[in-house]
């Protein structure tokens, strides 16, 4: 039998979770490149509301947990195939090709779309874990110090209890209808952005025409075969990865980074007396729930 | 983000199949098997000078002759470089004389003219000029300047023929021009004598008579919106 049980109810669990939640934070940039276009994105997000029960088998289930996306910034390049304007056959040949004709003159560069989508928000639809005690020893601590040493130098050992993840489920970000067309615009727009100041009118304006709608440019390109929207949905969370990165981090962060509740080792008690306090060393902590409250127990000695 | 690299050369406006450049071209069948030397000039300078053998044995049927190369005025140093011309040396081209020699200019401010006469040094008779084309030479251009033309053969007195160049249709609409045009040059003039090109829509002369075609704008299209913008 465990010498020490502290409990916590599930409302008083749930204030905590709300600590921990609350204190996530993620904030990435990168690039790939993916052959035919390549992206680089620059993202920033925390979590918001969420709900959590616990369960009499000792897990944890978090449902419907809001990432709030404070940055997500895109921006894809791709070698825009370019103007051409055709050339013509000025002799054909018997067999109805073309023995002498006028070249295309091809006119091409790459071409890079940003794209700003922050302010989207997405859901962790389920989080299954259970609480893991683990024991910390401060890396600032040196090596001669006693307990009280640490203690007053604000570096003591502890029992942290974490929320240790089973799996996190980040369902995909739903894009718009309103992204895809910003995005078209934003492509047109970087097209005719290519076209150098110089150039007279009418040649801008027979460049652009020669040019096929940008929806087929986007999908011959960027092998879009459905829609823009679902194209950046799948680039965001699947060849960017941002989802399986934020799983990771959400977690990490739950599992190493942020304990739920905290016992310092030794444990201080009678600390309010004039003498130096009374700590007891605590071992073996073991953290559960049941479906009313969180359980920590262990030994004193 | 970087501005695409356009030669310039591209909007220029007018067109003399006697000073070609980027946007007209030359075509011409030497039936007569032998070596011939060419020279290019710009201007009244020759830029280079290049052989051409004319032989029942060789398999081209069309011998791609870039002026610009030849005369190495490309403005940008791998376009030098991709060609046949990069250094001082003899420059040979060869085409069966059933096939057809084009002249043409890939880029820069260009304004070349071609001349070949056989390289027998008996034989001083010119045998092509690509400033008096005849006998069934081409003279090909791309109109670009949406506008109306008047087009003059400098080498007859003929009458001139009228060419218009409509404005290009809206931005992405994946326009395509039409085949190119043909139009007969004889010493009776053009026919037909009012041309209709289609923005980009190739226009091929062939040359029955004496010949060096002159396109002039004579009044431009800037198109039906504002600023020149196509509505």
């Amino acid at each position: 039998m465990s010498h020490l049980t502290v409990a916590a109810s599930e409302h008083a669990f749930k204030e905590l979770f709300k600590l921990v939640r609350d204190g996530f934070t993620f904030a990435k940039s990168d690039s790939a490149s993916f052959g035919p276009f390549s992206a680089s994105y620059s993202v920033k997000l925390h979590l918001e509301k969420g709900s959590i029960h616990l369960n009499n088998d000792g897990t944890i289930e978090i449902d419907a947990l809001d990432v709030v996306w404070d940055t997500l910034k895109l921006e894809v390049c791709f070698d825009f195939p370019g103007f051409t304007i055709p050339g013509f056959c000025i002799i054909p040949d018997p067999w109805n090709g073309c023995l002498v004709g006028i070249p295309d003159i091809h006119i091409g560069g790459p071409i890079c779309v940003p794209l700003d989508l922050s302010g989207l928000v997405s859901e962790i639809s389920k989080v299954r874990a259970h609480l893991k005690a683990k024991y910390y020893v401060d890396p600032g601590r040196l090596p001669g110090w006693t307990d009280l040493q640490a203690e007053f130098a604000g570096k003591p050992n502890k029992w942290r209890i974490f929320i240790d993840p089973d799996f996190v489920s980040v369902d995909p970000i739903d894009v718009p209808a309103t992204i895809g067309n910003l995005f078209e615009n934003a492509i047109e727009q970087a097209i005719e952005d290519l076209l150098p100041g110089w150039l007279p009118g009418f040649v801008k304006d027979l460049l652009m025409a020669l040019l096929q709608p940008v929806v087929d440019i986007v999908k011959a390109v960027l092998n879009v075969f459905d829609s823009v929207e679902d194209f950046l949905q799948d680039l965001i969370g699947e060849q960017l990865d941002l989802l399986g990165q934020i799983e990771t981090a959400v977690a990490d962060y739950f599992a190493n980074k942020y304990p739920i509740w905290e016992f310092e080792d030794p444990y201080p008690i009678l600390t309010d007396g004039p003498l130096i306090p009374v700590k007891i060393p605590l071992r073996n902590l073991k953290a559960d729930v049941n479906s009313k409250e969180m359980i920590v127990t262990g030994d004193i000695g | 983000m970087n501005k695409l690299s356009i030669d310039p050369n591209i909007a220029h406006v007018g067109l003399d199949s006697g000073a070609l450049t980027m946007l007209g071209a030359v075509v011409h069948r030497f039936e007569e098997p032998g070596e011939y030397r060419g020279t290019v000039r710009g201007g009244g300078a020759i830029e280079r000078t290049f052989y051409l053998s004319v032989d029942k044995e060789s398999a081209v049927a069309a011998a791609d002759i870039d002026l610009a190369k030849l005369a190495g005025s490309l403005p940008r140093k791998a376009e030098k470089d991709a060609g046949c011309c990069t250094d001082e040396g003899e420059v040979r081209f060869s085409v069966n004389p059933r096939g057809y020699v084009l002249f043409r200019v890939s880029g820069g401010q260009g304004g070349y003219s071609v001349n070949l006469r056989r390289a027998d040094p008996n034989e001083k008779t010119p045998v092509f000029n690509s400033t008096a084309l005849d006998g069934g030479a081409s003279f090909s251009a791309r109109v670009l300047r949406p506008g109306t033309y008047a087009v003059t053969n400098a080498r007859g007195k003929a009458p001139r023929a009228t060419l218009t160049v409509a404005y290009p249709p809206k931005a992405f609409s994946g326009y395509r021009p039409p085949e190119a045009l043909k139009v007969e040059v004889t010493e009776r003039g053009f026919a037909p004598d009012k041309i209709q090109l289609m923005p980009a829509q190739g226009l091929i002369f062939d040359c029955r008579a004496p010949a060096r075609i002159v396109i002039t704008l004579e009044k431009a299209d800037d198109g039906p919106g504002k600023g020149g913008k196509p509505k």
